[in-house]
């Protein structure tokens, strides 16, 4: 079995802190990838050796990214076939209608906004691992049943 | 293009832009006007002309008819003189015989009252019938005396009264008796009746209310169709148509009879050679001819009036369609004006929506990543470096920590206020008792134990944005739930009144703190507080964000607080 990866889409490094911290603070201790912008999310999926990288079991997606931005990231992984049951939940700041509502129809399978307060925030985090990492179950990827 | 449509525009054209359209179009009216004047005049004229001369020709058939008689008498006369044994006897000195010889005369011609004989010198010799005393007068100062020896020739003589009784109006033909040789032997008189003379005078027909009369030389009124048997000979030789008969004139003229006291039509013709003459009359309103004149010239003044009228009416029409289209292409001209403008002013306001929006979300999503940061940081240092850290430092990092939450929810409020800008509106009619029950409904049960009185009138709808309306309540709603928490029995009251200008005020009224008018006018500021956090929490953006949801809905908010008993606040939705 494989080791359960989460692949947290994050460019500001006081939120990767953050949120690698109330990981740590839940007893997380899943490996997590971290790509600093849109491109680096995309090359997990389909850049060179992604065929031998193990599909995440959650990715965590800010919005505001460098180069590609967090929703355009989703749709990609939407639009392709093997990847288009990958589970994704944005993590953002943003609360703009317009985000939630385009999350949504792009796919979004949850979408969380970061409390400014941390005791919430790492209230959050604990829930989503909860409930991502243990209690849902995941749809056999398509890459695992091409093997 | 072809040529009609050519001219047509052309005389739009012309219509529309030429100074001198209005002199155009008064010399046309001009040009009617002048045009019905003169077929007035003519027609008016010609008409005259017809009334009259059938005047005329009845004068002048009198006339004739006159002259002819007098030519029979004379004649007649000529021949009773001429006859040898009466000439004979005349000569002789015979009297009685010679006018014994005349008397069949009498009875062959009953128009002749009497026959008389007197000598060259007008000494009555003789008379049949014959009349007492007359005999032997002379009568050489007699008019008929006068008249036969000027030039001895037949004579008629004016009339007069005949001296013998019955006194009649008589007139005397008078002719001379010569012998062979041309000398004059005596003078044959015949006295006759002007009745008789003019018997046939009534006969003629001079028309409706017309009337004849005839004058003799001397102007005296022989006779006349309306008063028969005139018994007194009345002079009319003043009169200025007689005193033009007189002068052997003829003619018709239109005047104003004193007698009659009305215009009349008056036609007069002479008798040549007798110096009589007759006038015919008749009234102006009764000549035919003049009335049905009168009725043509209405009739055409009626008809030109029309045609100026249309033309006059054309000309208004053609001018107001002309100004019309002038004005349809200024207000063209404007509306695009207008529209252009509007376009340009919502392109700038979309814009300057879009930078907005732009402004919006970075401060939403970047303002907010540094005071996780902050808040995040601290929380780790009082966790992981508790040791290290007195009260004083905890409390100063929690200090932190609670200025930058409360920035997080300044931040979401400013957010909200902003998206009530920004938002789209809608307009439908809205249930706002429901709405009311809803809100409460969720504050309750943010805080269960609580115990509030509420009141909401059913059946008040609005027209607005649901959204933005629940918005508003939910703030209304709110605030009076905070600010009567620290009250015994807290009240909440939704409802409406009528103001006396017409207008639905609606409104949410509380018994709760309340607040000074004095402060009144800071209520609706942004980030304006009446009342410190530690007392009741806010950030003071809410009312900002009632008045500004109201003010786009075209209504009017305010508020009315009295200290420690209670706030409304109204608002209006004009829909």
């Amino acid at each position: 079995m494989h080791q359960k990866i989460i692949l947290l889409v994050e460019d500001n490094p006081d939120d990767e802190e953050l949120t690698l911290r109330a990981l740590g603070k839940n007893n997380i201790m899943n490996e997590v990838v971290v790509a600093r912008d849109g491109q680096q999310a995309l090359d997990y999926f389909f850049g060179e050796g992604a065929a031998t990288r193990p599909a995440p079991t959650m990715v965590l997606l800010d919005l505001k990214l460098p180069k590609i931005d967090g929703l355009e990231v989703l749709r990609r992984i939407r639009a392709d076939q093997r990847t288009c049951m990958q589970p994704v939940v944005i993590l953002t700041s943003s609360r703009e209608e317009q985000d939630i509502v385009t999350g949504y129809r792009l796919g979004t399978n949850s979408y969380i906004r970061k409390p400014v307060d941390f005791d919430q925030f790492v209230e959050a985090i604990r829930q989503l691992g909860l409930y991502w990492l243990v209690l849902n179950e995941p749809a056999p990827l398509q890459r695992e049943q091409q093997k | 293009m072809s040529g009609m449509t050519k001219l047509r525009d052309g005389l739009s054209s012309f219509i529309d832009h030429s100074p001198f359209r209005w002199v155009v179009l008064a010399l046309a009216a001009a040009i009617v006007i002048a045009t019905a004047t003169y077929s007035y005049r003519e027609i008016e004229s010609e008409l005259t002309t017809v009334a009259l001369s059938r005047r005329e020709a009845v004068a002048q058939l009198m006339a004739a008819m006159l002259n002819e008689k007098f030519g029979r008498i004379t004649d007649v006369a000529n021949s009773l003189a001429t006859r040898p044994s009466f000439k004979k006897s005349v000569m002789a000195g015979q009297w009685d015989e010679a006018i014994e010889l005349q008397r069949g005369v009498l009875i062959d011609m009953p128009y002749i009252e009497r026959l008389f004989l007197s000598d060259e010198g007008g000494t009555l010799k003789a008379d049949m019938p014959a009349l007492p005393g007359v005999r032997g007068l002379n009568f050489a100062s007699r008019e008929w005396f006068i008249g036969v020896s000027s030039n001895w020739q037949a004579y008629v003589s004016s009339i007069y009264t005949r001296a013998a009784a019955p006194q009649l109006n008589v007139i005397a033909v008078t002719v001379p008796v010569k012998n062979s040789k041309g000398q004059v032997a005596g003078i044959l008189g015949l006295q006759i009746r002007i009745e008789n003379l003019l018997e046939w005078v009534p006969e003629i027909n001079a028309g409706v209310d017309a009337f004849a009369y005839i004058v003799d030389s001397k102007g005296q009124m022989a006779f006349h169709t309306k008063h028969r048997n005139l018994q007194k000979i009345i002079d009319l030789s003043t009169s200025p148509i007689v005193q033009k008969l007189l002068r052997g004139e003829q003619g018709v003229e239109i005047g104003f009879d004193v007698e009659e006291q009305e215009e009349s039509i008056v036609a007069y013709a002479d008798v040549p050679g007798y110096g009589w003459g007759v006038v015919v009359q008749q009234p102006v309103r009764s000549t035919i001819a003049l009335t049905a004149k009168d009725r043509l010239l209405r009739q055409l003044l009626a008809g030109y009036s029309l045609i100026l009228l249309l033309g006059v009416m054309t000309a208004i029409l053609t001018l107001r369609i002309a100004s019309a289209r002038q004005n349809a292409k200024s207000d063209r001209s404007m509306k695009a004006d207008l529209e252009r403008r509007v376009s340009e002013r919502t392109a700038e306001l979309e814009s300057a929506n879009q930078e907005l929006e732009a402004f919006s979300y970075s401060v939403s999503h970047d303002l907010r990543a540094p005071l996780r940061a902050i808040d995040g940081f601290s929380q780790a240092v009082i966790e992981d470096y508790a040791d290290r850290l007195d009260e004083h430092g905890k409390d100063y990092l929690n200090r932190v920590r609670a200025a930058t939450q409360r920035m997080g929810l300044l931040i979401d409020d400013m957010l909200a206020l902003s998206r009530v800008t920004r938002a789209e509106m809608r307009h439908e009619t809205v249930d706002l008792s429901a709405l009311a029950a809803e809100v409460f409904a969720e504050l309750q049960k943010s805080e269960p134990a609580r115990k509030v009185i509420w009141d909401i009138e059913p059946g008040l709808t609005g027209v607005g944005d649901e959204r933005l309306l629940r918005m508003a309540l939910v703030n209304l709603l709110g605030n009076a739930w905070k600010f009567t928490s620290r009250k015994e029995q807290p009240r909440i009251e939704f409802g409406a009144t009528l103001n006396a200008d017409g207008t639905t005020e609606f409104f949410v009224r509380d018994n709760g703190t309340g607040f000074d008018m004095a402060y009144a006018d800071k209520l609706f500021g942004v980030f304006q507080r009446l009342h410190s956090a530690a007392e009741f929490p806010g950030t003071g953006v809410g009312l900002a964000i009632v008045q500004r949801i109201i003010h786009r809905h075209g209504g009017k908010v305010r508020g009315v607080g009295i200290p420690d008993q209670g706030a409304t606040f109204y608002f209006t939705l004009p829909g």
